[in-house]
């Protein structure tokens, strides 16, 4: 009796407990008008990223202003939506991908940035629109493991090669984020001529790849099937990239064509600190704040002036170094075709 | 003292079929506020947006990945069950047959994995199943194969994670079965001349039904609703309907396609367990 009564309750802290692990907590408090300053609600990805936007951006700026600022994250784009129609916004600047920036602007969920607060002067034009500037700016890249690949492989193309460049690969599994434009380079397309994507050449292309595909969906995991060999070339993020070369895995990366692209800040709309806001992403994007932060985690500044602040030793694991091939990602192409497109994606993986 | 012989007398009294009724209005309350509204909302949402009608339940219907992810999803989840339910029932039965500090033993090792985070043993998955993973290398080295196997990234990844995954939820409910069966029943079987075989199979087994249903359930449906563990172990073939759910909601925020997603899995799935229950009594009628 005892046992059966254990067991049963046992199974029951399990159904809790399972509930849980599954999703993601929220941490952080709610905002809270606090001091003389007032507060701002910022949000990231979590982990190191924001740590360091913390450490740079939000600790200096608290100093500076007296205006608190609460954490709250990891950033969550259904939920982002859903504050902004109940109306109940709690978030005032979050850190978003670029495509998200372009689609939330499109369909009202911004307040539009107050450029007499934010200096855009020094900032990458790539990286300016009315409702979001760029946080910090990275490269897709081609990073091949140098224990299974000899020779330097030069671009996408070499990707696709696999007689001159044996093994498997891996892939972001997520349409938006330069797959298909990866495949078109590959396949000889101009880079002046991406877009609009010719979406059947680029399927018909990555064909050829895909029973050699090994997908990534975290950032962990490209690195973890990177690092030990398991594919010998990756589409993955250089900064990734640069922390397993830092601590010693055999990787090296291949910058021709690297595909850039970078994370926005953007306020949503009715946001309750709004005025705050905007001083909190002026600070953000200011030459120290950006410096500091690209030293930290080898995300590239995009402001223009805090290269002469980021150590030198970065310089070579930076998107900015490799301009000559470089292919800008076309985020506001993305916003717009978004639906489209994974809808073609999403039978293209189960075929 | 005596106040609480009164009160206790009064319950007693008291209870009678409506009155007990009663009792349940908090948790339907709770159940109403915080389950059935969101889903009313989600089924409206389904209809609604981007504007009523049934668009979005053509859509899905015309769209080859949603189907072949639907019916992914049940493929999977049928094969982790029943894989779940052989080895649940072995370890579940091992439990009931060994001394009490063995028994307490498998059940710290049933539960141990709970202590660490899905995504932490997800990972560590990988590291064993990959083709130059621990045990691939260790059965190249021992000669047992001459080439690595493909245990991860197709479905033979989704399956062991999974399994992995779901195995206490069948160990559990069919151990509390297994335990609160009388003892004495076997044995009186066994006096009557019948050989262990014939116990197990004509009264043991029968009497474990319930644990093997209440665990296949939980897993079946827990299965239904995962996609954490097939999409890192998984293949591109493998994608379960959840991830397409979740795409929809959170990066895509095409809210009425990931609702109408969700509708047509609940439904289906409703459809599944109606289809037990019928087939549950109509065992029941028979013996």
């Amino acid at each position: 009796m005892f046992a059966r009564l254990g067991a049963v309750s046992l199974t029951m802290a399990l159904i809790a407990g399972c509930g849980n692990s599954g999703s993601s907590s929220t941490e952080g408090g709610q905002p809270s008008a606090q001091g003389s300053g007032g507060s701002v609600t910022f949000v990231s990805w979590g982990g190191t990223t924001q740590d360091a936007q913390m450490k740079y951006w939000g600790k200096p700026f608290e100093e500076e202003t007296g205006i608190k600022v609460v954490q709250d994250g990891p950033t969550d784009y259904g939920k982002f939506k859903a504050m902004v129609e109940s109306g109940d916004v709690k978030w005032d600047v979050v850190d978003v991908e670029g495509d998200f920036a372009y689609q939330a602007a499109k369909d009202g969920l911004l307040e539009p940035l107050d450029f007499s607060v934010i200096n855009k002067g020094d900032l990458d034009p790539d990286f300016v629109f009315d409702y979001g500037v760029g946080s910090f700016a990275y490269s897709f890249v081609n990073a091949y493991n140098t224990s299974k690949i000899k020779e330097k492989p030069q671009g996408w193309k070499d990707f696709f090669d696999q007689t001159a460049f044996p093994g498997d690969r891996t892939v972001y599994k997520w349409p938006t984020v330069g797959v298909l434009e990866m495949a078109l380079l590959a396949d000889g397309v101009e880079p002046s001529k991406l877009y609009p994507l010719d979406l059947d050449r680029a399927f018909r292309k990555l064909d050829e790849l895909k029973p050699s595909i090994k997908w990534w969906q975290t950032g962990a995991q490209s690195q973890q099937l990177m690092a030990n060999g398991e594919v010998s070339m990756g589409y993955v993020w250089n900064g990734r990239m640069y922390s397993l070369i830092n601590d010693g895995a055999p990787v090296e990366i291949d910058w021709t064509q690297n595909i850039r692209t970078g994370d926005y800040l953007v306020v949503p709309k009715g946001a309750k600190n709004k005025e705050a806001a905007m001083k909190f992403i002026a600070h953000a994007v200011s030459v120290d704040a950006q410096a500091g932060f690209a030293n930290e985690t080898s995300y590239e500044p995009i402001n223009v002036k805090s290269m002469g602040l980021v150590d030198s030793k970065l310089f070579p694991y930076l998107p900015s170094q490799h301009k000559e091939s470089q292919v800008l990602l076309d985020v506001a192409y993305w916003a717009e075709n978004k639906d489209k497109v994974i809808q073609q994606w999403n039978a293209w993986l189960l075929k | 003292m005596s106040m609480q012989t009164v009160s206790r007398k009064r319950i007693r009294l008291g209870a009678t079929r409506s009155n007990k009724m009663l009792l349940v209005i908090p948790a339907v309350g709770l159940l109403a506020l915080f389950f059935i509204y969101p889903i009313v909302t989600i089924l409206l949402r389904s209809f609604s947006e981007p504007q009523w009608g049934l668009q979005n339940y053509a859509a899905f219907f015309r769209e080859s990945a949603y189907l072949g992810s639907l019916a992914n999803t049940f493929k999977i989840a049928v094969a982790v069950t029943l894989i779940t339910l052989v080895l649940g029932y072995l370890v579940a039965y091992a439990m009931t047959t060994v001394g009490s500090k063995m028994r307490k033993f498998i059940l710290i090792a049933v539960l141990i994995p709970f202590w660490t985070s899905l995504l932490v043993r997800t990972y560590a998955w990988m590291v064993l199943l990959q083709s130059e993973g621990i045990i691939n290398r260790s059965l190249l080295y021992l000669g047992i194969i001459h080439e690595p196997l493909q245990l991860i990234h197709n479905f033979t990844g989704v399956i062991i994670g999974m399994v992995y995954t779901m195995l206490p939820f069948m160990i559990l409910p069919i151990y509390a079965t297994m335990a609160s069966i009388d003892p004495g029943l076997m044995r009186a079987g066994a006096n009557l001349g019948a050989p262990p075989a014939v116990v197990f199979t004509r009264i043991f087994m029968p009497l474990t039904l319930p644990g093997v249903g209440a665990g296949s359930i939980m897993v079946f449906v827990m299965t239904i609703g995962y996609y954490i563990t097939p999409a890192l172990l998984g293949g591109s073939k493998d994608t379960m309907i959840g991830q397409f759910i979740a795409e929809q909601i959170q990066s895509l925020l095409n809210w009425g396609m990931g609702a109408t997603a969700a509708v047509v899995l609940v439904t289906t799935t409703m459809i599944f367990f109606v289809f037990y229950l019928k087939i549950n009594r109509l065992e029941r009628r028979a013996s």
